[in-house]
């Protein structure tokens, strides 16, 4: 062979050899966490010592020696995780030095994610997220960050047979998507976020930054006059809630900008998120159920949300697996009817109604005492504390009042019905109302439950398992015992 | 032999109730239920024991302690316990599973043999001797648990399920 064949196929096994491994972005992500603790001071040193770089290395030889082996041990690390193609499956190799071979055959996928942040998008780099209905070791069955050419060759692989076939499009109003983030929107969801930055910022400046923070903002409250009137916990507590709360509207409105759910071929293709791009492929066979969510202003509002469960998608950190983020009632059935058009028109076979109004609110009002009578036992007990009390005890039932007139709306909206291979249950969890629609091949099985109080008034409550990774449920209470008994026999459960 | 019989009379009580012969009705094994007893009675033993030995240091009469506890665990071991193993029982075919189980809080399971995808039978030591076998269905979202099987049982409702999955599959084939 003469040397320039030699040259040609060592460089074309140089570049396989690099072609399925994931980004080198990677290899700083293997370093350990506490890498940084040892190179941020040695960059300092070097700094001091005018680049010097004897008088430094013969100082801090060891630091340096650390951190090489860190470094060697995480791009060791880095060359033995790759992934394979093959014509029915793809073969991830990953975990430590590669130990861990998982095949997923592409008949099983239930869903393809991909997600591009910014500094992702500076670096051409990409995650790719692999699902399947198995429960699986890690959160996804295969997790790779690959370069972008690569993820986009998977992903243009999954959504090959879309080519040339029509394709339906959903794309959400952006007027919409401002209502649907304020209302998906969670205090805890924003708190998790801004502890995880602060936690980080902290092991990295230490605590003295974190000290000045709060001086600042202790000094800037009290030099409101309104809020010095206010005690200081409850001041803290506000001001985390409507923070953490601020900071989920944010991070949901720019997750779910640009969204857009498009139907083609046996695939939903959603695209969506301005600061964080994100790309998925979901099986339209693989959807578990289709949900269409309210809270009790949204039914004011006559808007419905809906999202679809299919393994592996809205998995991930504070992500909403949505279909259709936000629409109106008018609106909802024709957009599920374009895109899921198998999916029947909603039918109730048995629904409650005015006669069960109390069976609904008796248990939210009866709690709706207990914040009352606890505060006038702790007045008792803590006289001084009459206005700390006094606050607690309102912030306390508001909620619980609301519950009540939610539970009240749902006396008449709960139901349950079969049609042509689907079941539709309506039923409402906390403050949140369901309509889950599933396939009753999707169904894996029906439990009717009775308690003491509903064997007396000849009701019960129905629950139906889903399938899912891990266990996954849709309760509907307050029904006719003698009636479910009939309509699941009617639908082939013998229960 | 004994469960030889149970599972004869079950089939014959299944047709004269009219139900299809091929499904096969299931009870717990009563042994469970008197080693539950023994346990608890060696554990109220052992309070009681526990009590009396550091009976002067407490102030007041440990009756006041020890009262409640003897109630509930009368209940439990008088009404809740023989209830369960009395009234329970799993009807399993070739096409479905079904559970009936609860004394105060009933509840019936349903579940169709072309949702589970494996069995778990879990046959432990001196099983046949003690009843303690449990069958664990599993499906995706779902798990129905069957316990307190003879082991005789316990097999059997493992092969008609992993028969069922089997032809299922050769179907698919």
């Amino acid at each position: 062979m003469s040397r320039r064949e030699t040259i040609k196929e060592k460089r074309s096994w140089l570049k396989n050899f690099f072609t399925h491994r994931q980004h080198p972005i990677m290899i700083l992500s293997y370093t350990t966490k506490y890498m940084w603790l040892l190179a941020i001071p040695l960059a300092k040193y070097l700094i001091a010592a005018k680049f010097n770089f004897q008088s430094w290395f013969q100082a801090h030889w060891v630091d340096i020696l650390t951190i090489t082996f860190i470094f060697g041990y995480a791009f060791l690390r880095w060359i033995f995780v790759y992934y394979e193609l093959e014509e029915d499956c793809i073969i991830a190799h990953t975990g430590y030095f590669g130990i861990t071979r998982t095949k997923v055959y592409f008949a099983e996928i239930s869903s393809l994610s991909l997600s591009q942040g910014y500094i992702s998008r500076l670096i051409h780099s990409c995650a790719v997220y692999i699902d399947t209905d198995a429960k699986s070791l890690q959160n996804a069955d295969i997790m790779l960050t690959l370069t972008k050419k690569r993820a986009f060759e998977l992903y243009h692989f999954a959504t090959a047979k879309c080519k040339n076939k029509p394709k339906y499009v959903y794309n959400s109003k952006k007027s919409l998507l401002v209502i649907f983030s304020l209302i998906f929107s969670s205090t805890l969801s924003g708190m998790i976020i801004v502890l995880s930055v602060l936690y980080e910022a902290y092991r990295i400046v230490g605590r003295e930054a974190e000290e000045q923070i709060l001086r600042r903002v202790n000094t800037e409250i009290a030099k409101v006059p309104v809020l010095a009137e206010v005690p200081e916990y409850i001041l803290i507590a506000g001001g985390v809630l409507a923070g953490g709360w601020l900071i989920s509207f944010l991070s949901n409105l720019m997750r779910h900008w640009n969204f857009s759910c498009t139907r083609c071929a046996d695939l939903f293709i959603i695209r969506s998120g301005i600061g964080t791009r994100r790309r998925h492929v979901l099986y339209r066979d693989r959807v578990n159920y289709i949900d269409l969510r309210q809270s009790l202003l949204m039914k004011i509002c006559k808007i419905t949300s809906v999202s679809a469960h299919c393994t592996g998608y809205g998995k991930r950190r504070l992500e909403i697996s949505a279909l259709i983020p936000i629409t109106t009632n008018g609106q909802v059935d024709r957009s599920l009817k374009m895109l899921m058009p198998k999916i029947p028109p909603v039918k109730s076979d048995i629904s409650t109604g005015k006669a069960d109004l109390g069976r609904f609110i008796t248990i939210p009002l009866i709690c709706t005492f207990i914040p009352i009578v606890s505060g006038r036992g702790t007045l008792y007990f803590f006289p001084n504390w009459k206005r700390e009390i006094t606050i607690l005890v309102i912030l306390t039932t508001i909620p619980l009042l609301w519950l009540v007139m939610v539970k009240a709306a749902a006396a008449f909206t709960t139901s349950i019905g079969f049609e042509n291979g689907y079941c539709t249950l309506s039923y409402c969890k906390w403050y949140s109302f369901h309509k889950s629609i599933a396939a009753l091949d999707r169904v894996s099985m029906v439990t009717v439950m009775q308690n003491p109080f509903q064997k007396i008034s000849h009701t019960c409550a129905v629950r139906v398992y889903t399938n899912s990774e891990s266990t996954d449920y849709h309760t509907v209470k307050g029904l006719n015992y003698d009636k479910v008994i009939k309509l699941l026999n009617r639908n082939g459960y013998a229960v | 032999m004994k469960t030889e019989i149970t599972i004869h009379t079950n089939t014959q009580k299944n047709k004269q109730r009219g139900e299809r012969p091929q499904m096969h009705r299931y009870k717990p094994s009563k042994i469970p239920l008197f080693i539950f007893w023994a346990i608890l009675a060696v554990i109220l033993f052992l309070i009681r024991y526990a009590v009396n030995l550091i009976e002067k240091l407490i102030p007041f009469s440990v009756n006041y302690i020890l009262m409640p506890l003897w109630i509930i665990a009368a209940l439990f071991c008088l009404l809740v316990l023989p209830f369960y193993f009395i009234r329970s029982y799993f009807t399993v075919s070739s096409k479905e599973v079904t559970a009936f189980t609860g004394l105060f809080f009933t509840m019936r399971h349903f579940m169709p043999t072309s949702a589970i995808k494996s069995v778990t039978t879990i046959i432990t030591p001196l099983g046949s001797i003690t009843g303690l076998n449990f069958v664990v269905l599993n499906a995706l979202g779902a798990r129905l648990l069957i316990p307190f099987m003879s082991r005789r049982d316990a097999m059997e409702i493992s092969a008609i399920v992993n028969s069922s999955i089997r032809n299922r599959e050769r179907k698919e084939d």
